[in-house]
């Protein structure tokens, strides 16, 4: 099962949800919802490991930053950010350490490194 | 037309002064470019807009200016020489010479305490402290500001320093309560938004299961229940377990709007020993029990 929705392409593969956004210069609060509606809705109170593309997005409103941070992490077992550049990567390292992200997290600037991480939580699904 | 980089470096300069002057509404516009001046400026917005949430209103007004306005007074407290403006700004006739006037005619009955208090334990630091003192004003309204203290050469003379301007912002009504004032100098402190910027992530980061008292809270927080129960009410306008329990009932909605997971399920995954416990909760929040809740 996937979901192409207007903000985000969303499917499960190997036990991870993949999740990538299309893109966005500044999530907001009603983005924000809407995305993690349909990570809910498709994980179906599931847990799993979430790989989360961001390399299209430029940032977000504290709002949204704020509802992530809660209702974001709901039912994943880990989460690892997927970057593109310094800037992102400094960003989201701020965002990390300033709001109550809970499940284990990472940021990778590489897909591969970012799939091993998760992989070691999809074992214990 | 594209930002050359000297007038990037003079927005996030302008941005860095308004976040010292406590406007933390400023934001910097990040270019297309993405690169080490767009990092700070984003980075710089997000300290804007966490200091605002928090109304961290105590770091604001902790931050130094210059000086603007100068006391001079003896050890009885007379005041022997000012500058000029500190009459105008708090909506007083200047005295007329050969007058005497005390400091502490202009003080709060709190502040005036906390000034002999820092008379006591006045060094000759370069650093001086930094403490804050509220004026009282000719129309019944206080003027909060920053001050710190200096003895002068002159023997037993010395120098309050008041940091602020003198905004209209600044002026608070005046309450006449005592207690109200030093409820008001205790929110100020940062320590306590620290606190209580903590103990909100610690109950976020612990919505799977019930809070612990707030003696055991208090003990992982190094302080007390009093203190957790009366600042987190102050700072959210519930206790710290209302809030806990709001969060968990705004999850378990959501679970139900998106999933086929039972009720029963759902009350585990959101921290409630029964689901008969859940269910209360969630019609009191929401006035439906949780099935008709999914079934809208």
């Amino acid at each position: 099962m996937a979901i192409d929705d207007k903000y985000a392409k969303m499917w499960l593969a190997d036990g991870i949800l993949y999740f990538v956004y299309n893109p966005i210069r500044c999530i907001d609060l009603p983005i924000a919802e809407e995305v993690v509606f349909q990570r809910l809705k498709l994980q179906n109170g599931i847990e799993y490991p979430v790989l989360c593309d961001l390399r299209a997005v430029q940032g977000a409103t504290k709002d949204a930053r704020d509802y992530l941070a809660i209702s974001g992490s709901l039912l994943t077992k880990a989460q690892a950010f997927l970057v593109k550049d310094n800037y992102s990567l400094s960003v989201l390292n701020m965002y990390l350490r300033t709001t109550v992200v809970k499940p284990p997290t990472q940021i990778f600037d590489d897909e591969n490194r970012a799939l091993a991480f998760l992989s070691e939580f999809r074992r214990v699904i | 037309m594209e930002r050359t980089n000297e007038e990037r470096f003079e927005q996030l300069f302008n941005q860095i002064t308004e976040i010292a002057e406590g406007n933390f509404e400023f934001r910097y516009k990040p270019s297309a470019r993405l690169d080490h001046i767009d990092t700070v400026g984003t980075h710089l917005n997000m300290l804007s807009e966490e200091i605002a949430y928090f109304n961290f209103e105590s770091y604001a007004n902790f931050l130094i200016r210059p000086a603007p306005v100068v006391l001079i007074f003896d050890s009885k407290g007379r005041l022997t020489n000012f500058s000029s403006c500190f009459w105008e700004i708090l909506g007083y006739t200047p005295p007329p010479q050969g007058i005497e006037v005390s400091i502490d005619s202009f003080l709060t009955e709190y502040s005036i305490p906390l000034l002999t208090e820092e008379l006591n334990s006045l060094t000759q630091e370069l650093n001086p402290r930094i403490f804050p003192l509220d004026f009282n004003t000719a129309d019944k309204r206080i003027f909060r500001s920053n001050c710190s203290l200096s003895l002068l050469i002159q023997e037993h003379r010395y120098a309050l320093l008041i940091y602020e301007d003198f905004k209209h912002k600044n002026l608070k009504e005046f309450s006449g309560s005592q207690k109200t004032q030093r409820q008001s100098v205790r929110t100020r402190s940062a320590r306590n938004w620290v606190l209580l910027k903590n103990l909100r992530m610690y109950s976020l980061r612990n919505l799977n299961k019930p809070l612990p008292s707030l003696k055991e809270i208090g003990l992982l927080h190094h302080t007390n229940a009093t203190k957790i129960k009366a600042e987190f009410k102050k700072a959210f306008g519930m206790t710290i377990h209302q809030f806990h329990l709001q969060q968990r009932l705004k999850q378990a909605a959501l679970l139900l709007q998106t999933t086929d997971l039972m009720v029963k399920e759902i009350s585990k995954k959101c921290g409630f020993g029964s689901e008969a416990h859940f269910s209360r909760c969630f019609k009191k929040q929401y006035n439906q029990t949780p099935i008709s809740y999914r079934e809208c």
